[in-house]
Parts: C-alpha cells; structure tokens; sequence
C-alpha cells in the first residue's frame, strides 16, 4: 500500500471532519471530496484513514450516523454532529487557532 | 448507558458488517461514477478507483477495531474458530490437553492443601489478640471484655485439646476446644440443631458438638440437644450442634467438640496463667492498627492494677488478621514443605507448557500455509496472534477443567498421606473452593502465555514474499527455540526426579537406622492414671500388679515399666557441676527389667539387682562426655543438686532417644521398683507383637475396667508414626517426580522425532549423494545426543543447588544420590535415542527419490 501523500497531522483529520459535517449531515465520500474541494486540492484525506476516523469518532459519540437516501437516490451512511460533538468542534478550533498563531509567530520571527 | 448500548451494538456483528460493506461500496460506486464522468476507459476506471482507495481488507479490518468492545465479538469469533481447529485435530488436542491437565491438576491438587493452611476463612472483622509470650488467663480475656472500646466481641479459645469422650472402654478421643461464651457469636455461626454458647454459660457444664462428629458417634440424632455426654470422665449437656461448614478456630483441622471453660474451672481464678488464645471483633470503623493501640493502653493499666510479683515486662499486644494456628511449630514445618511441595508443582507446570508450546510449534509448522494466506488476505499480526493465544487459552481452560477433575480425586489420596504426627490423627478439612478454582483459572491463562507466545510470535512472522516463492524451505529456519526447550526440559526433569530421590533415600536411610533396641519384637502400652487421681502408693501397687499380670501371660517374655519411652515424651536431668561437667541431660526412669524387655544390650557391667536403691545405667555418649577416656561402671554421680549419689553399674550402646536423625545423645537411665507417675509406659517383649496386642488391651481392662482407653502399639507402628512426615514427603515427591518424568518423555519423544521428520527431505538427500545410512543416523543421533547431555548438565547442577538448600533448611537430607542421577539420565538417554532412531529409521527406509518429489 503506497504511503499517503499529504497525511493530514494526527488529530487533525477529526477536526477537519467534525468541522465539515458542521453545515450538514454527509456521507464519507462527501466528507472526502468536501475537503478535498475547499482545500484547493491542497488537503487529501486517504479513505484508508477517514472511514476508520469515523467509526473511532462515531464511538466516541461526536458523531452519530443514519442510513438516507443520497442525492443519487442511493442509501448512504450519513453522519451528523451530536451536540458533544459540537462543543469538541469548538474546543478544537480554539487549539488549532492558538496552535498554528503560535507555530506562525515562530516562524516569522525565526 | 451508552456503553451497554455500544457492547450490544458489538454483538451484532452480522448487521454491522453489512453496514460497513454498503458504505464502501457507496464510495467506491461515487468513485467510479467521478472516474467516469472525467472521460476514463471502464477497465481504467475500475483500476484507478482501488488504487486510489488502497487495501480494502486493512481499512475493513482498521474499521472493525474502532468499536470499543471490538474484542468481545473478535472473543467470540477466535474461540469458536480455535473450538472448530481443535475439534479437528483431536490426537493433538488430547495430548495437548494431557499435559496441561497434568501440570495444572498437579498444582490444584497441592494448591488445594496449601490454601486450607493459608486462606483459613476467618469471617471479616475477627482478629487474633496476641503476645508474643503466649496465651493469656482467664481474668486478664475477663478484664478486655469489660473495659476495652474497640472490639464487639472478646473471645477466646484453646488451641487444641485432646478430649476424652465417653467413660471407660467405650471411650474415644477427640479434638476439642475450650471456648468462652461469645465464640460463636463472634464468629457468626448459627447451630445446625439446639444452640450454641450465651453470655452466662461459662460457669455451666455445656457442650457444643461439631457437625461430623454429631453424624458419627450420635447418628445425627436431632433431640442430642440436653442430653448428657462424658467429657474427660465429667457430665456435660450438649446445648447444640455446630453446622457443617463450621469446622472452629484450628482449622484446616475439625473441632469434634467445643465446651464451656467450666472444664478448667481450677485455673478460672488464676490471673498469672495463661491458657486462653484470644481473639476479637473489630467495632464498626475501628482498625486493626487503632484496636492494637487501645488494647495496649488498656494492657498497662491492668498491669499497673494487678501488679506482677515477679515484675516481669510483659510483651506488647498485637491485633492481626491472621489464621488461628500460624503461631504453632506445625505452622513451620507445613510452610516448608509447602514451598518445597509449590516450587515442584510449578516445575510440572513449567515442563507441561514447554510440551504444549513444542506442540503448537509443530502444528505452526503444519498451517503455516494457513497463516500465510490469512497474511496475505489481510489479517493484522496482531489479530493473528490473538487468535493463536486464544487457541492456546482454550487448550488450557480444557486442561484446568480437566486437572480440577483429577485434583478433585486425588484430594483425598493425598489427605491419606498427611502424616498422623501432624495431623495427629484428626479430621482435615481442604476441598476444591473458589480460590483453588480461581488458581487454576489463572495458571490456564498463564499457561496460554507461557506455551502460546513464543509458537504465536513466530507463525505469525513471516515475509510474505520470500515465503511466497520458496514454500519447500518451509520449516527449515534453525529450530533453536525447540532446541532449547527441550534441554529446558530435561533439566526440570533431572531436577524434580533428583529432588524425589534425596527425600526416598533419606527415608530408606531414617528406617535402617540402628536404634539401639530390638524394635521387632515389642509392644509398647501407654497406661493413663491421670483421670483416676490415685494416690502414689495406690498408683505403685497398680503397676506392679498390671506388669506381672502381663509377664505372666502365654507368649511374653518380659515386661518392664518405664516413665519415658524412645520417640515417645521426653524429660531431661540436671546434671549439676559437681563432679565436673555439668549439662541437661535426657533421662527415663525405669525398672530393672526394662533392659531385658527392650533388647537393650549391656556393653559392660550388670543389669540392677531386684530393691538395689540409687543405681543408674548410661550409654556410651555419656560415658564419653563425663569420663572421657576411662572405665564409667562404679563411677558415682548427683542428679539434680541435694539429690544422693547415684553408682553407674552398666553400659549401653548409645541409640536413638529422641528422634532419628539426632546426633550421638548421652542418656542415663535411672532404676526405680517403685514407679508411681500417673502416666506411665508398659513394654512387652514378645515374638508375636501384632497378635498380642488385643489380649494386652483386654488383659488391662480386665484389671480395672475404669480406666480411659489405652492405647497399645507395637513398636514398629510407634516408629511408623514417627517416619510418617519423611514418608508422605518421599511418597508425594517420588508421585510429582514421577509426573514430571513422564511429561517430560513424552515431551521429548515428541519434539526429537518432529524434528527428524522435518528433516526427512535433507535425509534423502544425503542419502542420495552417497551418504551411508549408518552415518546419518549417526549425525541425528549425535545431535539428539548433546541435547540430552546439556539438559542433563544443567538439570545436575540446579539439583545439587537444591539438595544444598534443602541440607541447610531441614539438615535431614543427604547429598545426591547418584543411583537415582545414573537411573533418570539413562532412561532419558533411552528415550532420546529411541525418539531419533525411529523416526530415522523411518525415514531411511522410505526411497528418497519419493520423497524429493513430493517437495
């Protein structure tokens, strides 16, 4: 199995995905492509590490995942936000704000 | 709760993985649909879609393992999967499951003792009070009960008393204890009928009956409550019985009967004699620790109320949750034996797991091609070698099952083994309970550990491609590990046998011992006057009267009356400086005919004349001692100051007094016509011990029907009694050894002739190339060879370490005992050839061009 190319930093991915499902409940290929797309192509999220992401995420119940029909007209897994999860969303985006002004700062002044 | 929820979500796998099958396929469709919609070729779009997504299996598999309770379902899959493979292989699974039952149901079925001893179930909040001195009196428990704020309950008991039940010749001994009211109570035993002891009862004649003994000697009569029983030749009403899972404060030994202090009514008032064991219930929120520290507060003001006349300091209390009998010398010895007896069984156990880890390396060997497409497939290492220990798991929960069994029967038979010296002759308790089971449920699992593992580790390492490409080299790689085991086991198995070996040998050397009297032909006869309080003059003429009445009897060729008796009680004199050495020196009191009767034979001098006052007869230790070097008969000395001087007017050989592993002893025998002490020895000199010993015992009670039971023995079941500690060592040793040699055969057979059979292919080859059969069989049998020889190396060296330990701690153990080193080498020599040459055979036989084709 090649090695992902642009592996997102651990514990990033949950945030990206958490943060995606934010607007609306989606299914993985969704959550994949929507990434994907609003990174500019600059963020690829391996379907080796997302589905296992969201099953990880799902059991801790951040998430919660509903069988629904797709705008294809398939049955998809869909998952959305629960309110815990919700309120990690927010914890995260503080840390990730704090940590990357941080990294930045660092790196201007270096 | 939500973790229910999610374990339940994990049971229903069949719905789960459906799930997850349909959400990838969802992908994999939307995937195909992007590819497509971009212009690519079909076959490309097909190709591009799972190269893009990689692995499906892993992220499958990576998926399955997010579930928190993953392992549960994984469980129950990896042991239905494990059942169906044993299942399917059931030579391999019985033996296999053989060893394991052997190894654990040998450790349950020790464990089973040790755990009566260590584990005595004390009901929580009782504690022994105790100091170090010893027990204390009847005032002093009076004083606690009264005045201490710590405790519930203040009791007490005596730590084991020989009753006598009944009056006259239906008498019988039986285990007691003398408890104070609030025992029972305090240890929250409810009566199986009638009931057991209240405040008040002390001062009353009562009785309380033990569950078995109730069943034995009263029939399980339900109206014993008020009848009347004999305790030591007084009435006592029995108020109750005790219920069956109540067995008193000595355990693992049953208490027959308990009674009320009223039995020691003469000491009750006596502060300075200590008798009574105590022990407590701790008040609610009290500690052991703060309990100690009041009872000692409490301790000094008492003393400071009723001082000591003779200002002794008086030991600190302590308050300790611990058994009723870890304060007694029995408790000692037991523990001895008991690591001896664990470390051993522990061996067994170590040998059995090596077999079980030889066998699964073989069968790792045999599925290699499994494990490897499961590799292949996908399968994490992890997972795999999961799936291998639970294989091993079930093999060991299947061999505690089975050795539970096999403890369970055995139980009894080892209990037969206890010596009677220990035991002396009581009940003891020990059965298959929760802790033995959850100890043979924590060696399965370490059992899986220890043989699983290693096999599990290496199956599951393989390179798949190099395995791929070269599936005949299968089996070849160095099979050092095997190797080693097998040395390992070799060695245990010298280890164990040469162990067993020290203890039968210092058993056969204790029954050659030469006693210094003619133990074959004598019956011995423990007259108790105790209970009829008779005057000394009256107690004489008694004896004198009984020891004719028997010398006069057909088949008796003497009878002498002795105060002591070899390897019975023991008394000593003081001897004091005045003529030179002084010491304590161990003595009997005896008549003049007493060396006849024994078989004691004089080295010098005379046997005392009939009336002859203030003679003695010593043995050659203590002619050594006093008069080095010079003739003792006419020599005079004072035993015990202000006593008259007494003549030496004959010499013995110096014999074995006190045990049988004693060094040289000096003793004095001193002669008395008049022997009166209310216990006393009758020893009969005949050709037909055995057979006389009835008529002995009617002869006696014919002579005063009142008398308590006595008790006739010839000299030889006295001895036996004696041996039975070294006998039931040797016997259970030689049992474990024995065990540990056949595991460790059988083990060994099975791992030398795998290995020869992997290497039939090579065998053809050399065959082929023009290699004499004589000389492969020479190189497997060389190999087998050094093997044996390490193991045995190693397992020497650790026996004579052991055989050292075992002089230093218990001193009656000889060296290695090189018969049984030679014997166990050479049938593990034997079987090591036998395990190389039939295989080899085999293989020779078979035509190598066969067998190079099959590769």
């Amino acid at each position: 199995m090649p090695t992902p190319k642009t592996d997102v930093l651990q514990g990033t991915l949950d945030l990206l995905i958490l943060k995606t499902l934010e607007k609306a409940p989606m299914h993985g290929y969704g959550i994949a492509s929507h990434i994907q797309r609003i990174s500019e192509e600059l963020l690829r999220v391996e379907e080796g590490s997302l589905y296992p992401a969201l099953h990880r995420i799902e059991q801790t119940g951040w998430i919660r995942a509903e069988w629904k029909l797709s705008e294809n007209g398939r049955q998809a897994k869909f998952y959305h936000l629960t309110r815990t999860g919700l309120k990690q969303l927010q914890a995260e985006e503080e840390r990730w704000q704090k940590l990357t002004r941080g990294v930045s700062k660092i790196l201007r002044f270096a | 709760m939500s973790w229910i929820k999610r374990l339940a979500s994990s049971l229903r796998t069949r719905k789960l993985e459906d799930d997850l099958e349909k959400e990838i396929a969802f992908h994999l469709d939307m995937r195909t649909r992007e590819a497509t919609a971009a212009g690519a070729p079909p076959e490309e779009v097909r190709r591009q879609v799972l190269h893009r997504f990689g692995s499906l299996t892993r992220t499958k598999e990576a998926c399955r393992d997010q579930s928190t309770f993953a392992w549960v379902a994984a469980l129950g899959q990896d042991l239905r999967y494990a059942a169906r493979n044993l299942h399917k292989n059931p030579g391999f699974t019985a033996a296999a499951v053989a060893c394991m039952a052997l190894g654990i149901g040998a450790n349950a079925a020790i464990f089973s003792f040790v755990n009566a001893f260590l584990f005595q179930p004390l009901p929580p909040g009782v504690v022994m009070v105790g100091r170090a001195s010893g027990p204390v009196s009847y005032p002093e428990l009076q004083d606690w009960q009264r005045l201490n704020r710590v405790f519930d309950h203040v009791f007490a008991y005596t730590p084991g008393e020989r009753f006598t039940i009944g009056r006259g010749v239906e008498s019988e001994h039986a285990l007691g204890e003398t408890v104070t009211a609030a025992y029972f109570q305090a240890l929250g035993v409810v009566p199986a009928t009638g009931r057991l002891l209240a405040p008040g009862d002390e001062s009353r004649p009562l009785a309380v009956i033990g569950y078995q003994f109730w069943r034995s000697h009263f029939s399980a009569d339900p109206a014993i409550a008020g009848k009347t029983i004999w305790i030591n030749r007084e009435p006592f009403t029995v108020a109750g019985v005790a219920p069956r899972s109540f067995h008193g404060m000595l355990a693992p030994w049953s208490t027959d009967v308990w009674v009320t202090p009223y039995l020691h009514r003469d000491a009750l008032a006596d502060r300075r004699m200590g008798w009574l064991m105590p022990a407590a219930r701790l008040a609610g929120g009290v500690t052991a620790r703060q309990a100690a520290a009041a009872m000692n507060s409490l301790d000094a003001e008492l003393a400071r109320q009723h001082p000591d006349p003779q200002a002794q300091r008086r030991d600190p209390l302590t308050v300790e949750r611990r058994g009723g009998l870890s304060g007694s010398p029995v408790w000692s010895v037991f523990n001895l034996m008991a690591v001896l007896l664990m470390t051993v069984a522990g061996i067994i156990f170590l040998i059995a797991c090596a077999n079980v880890a030889g066998l699964l390396m073989a069968r790792a060997l045999a599925r290699r091609r499994e494990i490897l497409i499961r590799l292949s497939l996908g399968a994490g290492r992890g997972r795999l070698i999961r799936q291998l220990l639970t294989e091993g798991w079930l093999l060991g929960l299947l061999g505690a099952a089975a050795g539970t069994l096999l403890a369970f029967s055995a139980g009894d038979a080892l209990a037969g083994l206890m010596p009677q010296s220990i035991t002396g002759g009581f009940r003891f308790e020990h059965a298959i309970d929760a802790h033995v089971l959850a100890f043979t449920l924590a060696l399965s699992l370490f059992s899986a550990l220890l043989s699983g593992l290693l096999p599990a580790l290496r199956a599951s390492d393989q390179d798949l491609a190099s395995a791929g490409r070269a599936q005949t080299a299968a089996g070849v790689r160095t099979p050092r590990l095997r190797q080693f085991l097998m040395a390992a086991q070799v060695a245990a198995s010298v280890l164990v046998l040469s162990t067993a070996g020290l203890f039968v040998r210092s058993f056969q050397k204790a029954q050659q011992t030469d006693l210094g009297f003619d133990a074959a032909h004598l019956l011995t006869v423990n007259v108790d006057l105790r209970e009829l309080k008779y005057p000394p003059a009256r107690a004489a003429g008694f004896y004198q009267r009984l020891r004719s009445r028997i010398e006069e009897m057909p088949g008796v060729a003497s009878a002498s009356l002795a105060d002591v008796l070899p390897f019975g009680n023991t008394r000593v004199v003081r001897i004091p400086a005045g003529g030179g050495v002084a010491g304590n020196i161990a003595a009997a009191t005896v008549d003049r005919h007493y060396f006849r009767a024994m078989g004691i034979p004089l080295l010098r001098g005379r046997e005392p004349l009939p009336g002859e006052p203030n003679v003695v007869i010593v043995n050659d230790a203590f002619a050594r001692r006093f008069w080095p070097g010079q003739d003792p008969i006419g020599k005079s000395i004072r035993l015990e100051s202000g006593q008259p001087l007494q003549q030496v007017v004959g010499l013995t050989p110096t014999g074995k007094y006190w045990s049988l592993d004693e060094p040289p002893r000096p003793f004095i025998y001193q002669i008395s016509g008049q022997l009166a002490e209310p216990f006393l020895c009758l020893v009969v000199r005949t050709q037909t011990p055995g057979s006389l010993a009835p008529r002995v015992r009617q002869e006696i009670q014919q002579l005063n029907p009142d008398l308590p039971s006595v008790s006739v023995q010839t000299a030889q079941e006295r001895l036996r009694a004696w041996l039975e500690p070294q006998r039931a060592g040797a016997v259970l040793l030689s049992i474990l050894g024995l065990s540990a040699l056949g595991l460790a055969v059988t083990g060994l057979y099975a791992l030398l002739a795998q290995l020869v059979t992997q290497r039939a292919p090579e065998i053809a080859v050399r065959v082929t190339l023009g290699a004499s059969r004589a000389s492969v069989a020479g190189l497997l049998l060389r190999q087998s060879a050094i093997l044996i020889l390490v193991g045995t190396a190693a397992g020497i060296a650790a026996s004579a370490a052991v055989a050292r330990l075992l002089a230093s701690l218990t001193g009656n153990v000889g060296p290695l005992d090189r018969i049984t080193l030679i014997g166990v080498v050479a049938l593990l020599a034997a079987v090591g050839a036998a395990a190389t040459i039939v295989p080899t055979w085999r293989a020779l036989r078979i035509d190598p061009a066969s067998v190079l084709r099959t590769e």
